[in-house]
């Protein structure tokens, strides 16, 4: 620990001005962001100043970012010719410093800065302990690991940026792959960000070690280049029934039981069909109503549906898409087909098969929040008021 | 005898190239072994590999008792690596710079330090960036000497150092000899020779040999021999008979096998009609070249 200590006091010595240039535009943001007056801005300053705080964001990301290459370049770890490899570093303490750093000007002073926002704010920062933590582990894992993996595995500024840039038209081309578009719908779509997140951890953890502890460069390379395209592409990789049935896994029923689920009854006779000609005339929608009974107390979110039509013969009917809604107070699946398809089947007698994947959400835990005031300022996102612009209670 | 440095068929290939070819190597404890070799020749890479800079190919070699690959942390606790190349925390003072290496070191001397830096004239308040490029090897080797390593390493520790400063470097390490081992490597050859007590020599990647200089000193001689009429060579031309040049009635080689008895009597009868011959004594820069040029011969 004295040698972690030790090289974290060099470090913060030799980066003093860029820990206190990060901690500038760090301040600024979070002083403009618990503005009040900034959420709603009114008068030229006001809107200036809310313009610099939509400036400052990237500029806060790109502050983070370059302190932590510069940090780990201090120290670099590819290269044959640095200070630190031919003198006893325990590479434990090396790693360590290099965290303990992050730790204390860039995890310590976004909290702190989340923490003042909330409390100009007006808000009590009793429950929001742990949120506040769990936002920390998120701005770490999805904003600070990215910038430590390429620091990591580079040795100056100007071959992060080239490897910045080797990312950048390595994206761009993932984006050229056909489906790479499709993402987990709804409720499953925080899926996506818990692999990205497990991704980025494991990801993140084994890059360090191959680095400080075996300086296998290389491979800490090659994962990069392997780990993005999955990273990217996770949306399209991880299917919708898969995602569920993780769900259905981890999901908390209380008082419900392992068995329960929910059974949607599709209504005989009252199949609808629209013809959806503003949006598109070439696509045909068939509305079908659900008989849904929801337990008391709880509500429903559909994370997506499989639907297939067959006619008599046994031959399949193309649908376009078909998606779960909430129309007329009552909700509906709706199938869209090609308008020939339709008209082509239109007066046959089809067989439906529908997957609906749903999550259902209790109500049990109400938080009750005193207004107080006729309105209250959420940071970052708008005002919550009591009483609309005229002063009628809403 | 015990061995600092010992390397057993120490291989380091990069891609199709092989930079050190099954090097063999044995460092005596206390010896001043010179590693000397053409540029290229591999002696970097060697020295890279003994302290697990670089991981070798294949091979084994200890250092101090340590494997090689597994050097790191504590175990630079008692080896010193300079190296012309080597980064340094410039933006410290000297001063800094002592201070900062002092805890890494639990057999930091401070009164040696002291004692080197006064020596060596070093300003502690200025930052190594702002000093010559001696005084920042120097700086260097303070920082690298006031723990009393058991091994100095040293890659081309002279380049660009002026006589005075080159001077007082090896000063500082004659100083050490007595108690440590030290491994350099240089083009310096004068330098070397005022210390080395053993001498190695690289080519293309290959340790060609490796012996104690007086040994090595002792069996090389320039041979000169001078005819009546232009000589004729003999074929095939000995191997041990080094970069032979006629100039008009004389002779001249280099003997790598010189026995004081018996190659008077060789050179009789390989070279009939040989004239004066004189054995003049070579200096470690006149051996370095006379093997520099027969590999390279060899090599084309």
């Amino acid at each position: 620990m004295d040698q972690t200590i030790h090289i974290l006091i060099k470090d913060i010595r030799r980066l003093r001005w860029e820990i206190a240039g990060t901690l500038l535009v760090t301040a600024l943001l979070a002083w403009l962001n618990g503005d009040n007056r900034l959420v709603l801005p009114v008068s030229r300053r006001e809107q200036q100043l809310s313009g610099l705080s939509g400036t400052l964001q990237p500029l806060c990301l790109g502050a983070w970012w370059f302190l932590i290459v510069s940090l780990f370049h201090v120290d670099a770890i590819p290269g044959l010719r640095q200070f630190w490899l031919t003198r006893p570093y325990r590479r434990s303490s090396l790693l360590g410093a290099k965290l303990l750093f992050i730790v204390l000007f860039l995890n310590l002073p976004t909290l702190t800065a989340d923490v003042l926002v909330l409390w100009r704010a007006g808000y009590p920062l009793d429950g929001l302990v742990p949120a506040l933590l769990w936002k920390q582990v998120l701005y770490t894992v999805m904003l600070l690991v990215p910038a430590i993996g390429i620091a990591a595995v580079t040795t100056g500024i100007a071959q992060t940026v080239l490897g910045v840039l080797g990312l950048v038209v390595l994206t761009s081309l993932l984006a050229l792959i056909p489906g790479r578009g499709h993402s987990l719908p709804g409720s499953l779509g925080w899926w996506t960000i818990a692999v990205q997140l497990l991704i980025f951890s494991i990801g993140g953890g084994l890059l360090l070690y191959w680095q400080f502890f075996r300086r296998k460069t290389a491979w800490s390379r090659t994962l990069i280049a392997a780990g993005i395209p999955v990273f990217i592409l996770i949306n399209a990789l991880i299917p919708t029934g898969v995602a569920f049935s993780w769900q259905r896994r981890f999901a908390h029923q209380p008082g419900t039981g392992d068995g329960y689920a929910i059974k949607p009854a599709l209504e005989s006779g009252r199949m609808g069909y629209e013809p959806n000609m503003r949006r598109n005339p070439q696509v045909a929608q068939i509305a079908l109503p659900v008989d849904n009974v929801l337990p008391a107390g709880q509500e429903m979110v559909s994370d997506g549906v499989e639907a297939s039509l067959t006619s008599p013969g046994g031959a399949g009917v193309e649908i376009l898409s078909s998606v779960w809604t909430e129309s007329q107070g009552k909700p509906w699946i709706y199938l869209s087909l090609d308008r020939t398809e339709f008209a082509r089947v239109r007066t046959m007698t089809l067989r439906v098969d529908v997957k609906v994947y749903a999550t259902m959400f209790g109500n049990k835990q109400t938080a009750a929040m005193p207004f107080g005031a006729a309105h209250r300022v959420v940071p970052r996102f708008g005002v919550c008021g009591s009483r609309d612009r005229n002063g009628a209670e809403v | 005898m015990t061995h600092a440095i010992r390397a057993q068929e120490l291989t380091k290939r990069f891609g199709k190239v092989t930079a050190v070819d099954r090097c063999t190597l044995e460092v005596p404890e206390g010896s001043v072994f010179a590693l000397i070799g053409s540029n290229g020749a591999g002696k970097s890479t060697l020295i890279r590999m003994l302290l697990n800079i670089i991981e070798p190919t294949s091979g084994e070699a200890d250092v101090l008792g340590m494997n090689c690959r597994r050097i790191a942390g504590d175990g630079f606790r008692r080896i010193a690596y300079v190296a012309e190349d080597q980064e340094q925390l410039d933006w410290m003072t000297v001063g800094e710079l002592l201070n900062y290496c002092k805890p890494f070191y639990p057999d930091w001397d401070d009164a040696l330090a002291a004692e080197m830096v006064r020596q060596l004239a070093l300003p502690l308040d200025r930052r190594l960036k702002h000093l010559s490029r001696g005084m920042k090897m120097k700086a260097v080797l303070v920082s690298s000497l006031a723990y009393r390593p058991k091994l100095i390493v040293l890659d081309e520790p002279f380049g660009g150092l002026d006589p005075l400063v080159r001077d007082e470097f090896v000063e500082s390490l004659i100083d050490r000899a007595p108690e440590t081992t030290i491994l350099i490597s240089s083009h310096d050859l004068t330098e070397i020779e005022t210390m080395a007590t053993h001498v190695g020599f690289m080519e293309e990647g290959r340790l060609t040999f490796a012996e104690e200089l007086s040994t090595l000193a002792a069996r090389m001689r320039e041979v000169e021999i001078t005819f009546t009429e232009p000589p004729t060579l003999p074929s095939p031309w000995p191997p041990g008979w080094l970069n032979p040049q006629v100039a008009g009635v004389v002779l001249r080689f280099v003997e790598t096998a010189f026995d004081p008895r018996q190659s008077p009597a060789s050179i009789a009868e390989r070279i009939p009609g040989a004239g004066r011959v004189d054995f003049r004594a070579l200096p470690l820069r006149a051996m370095f070249l006379a093997m520099a040029r027969a590999a390279r011969r060899t090599a084309v």
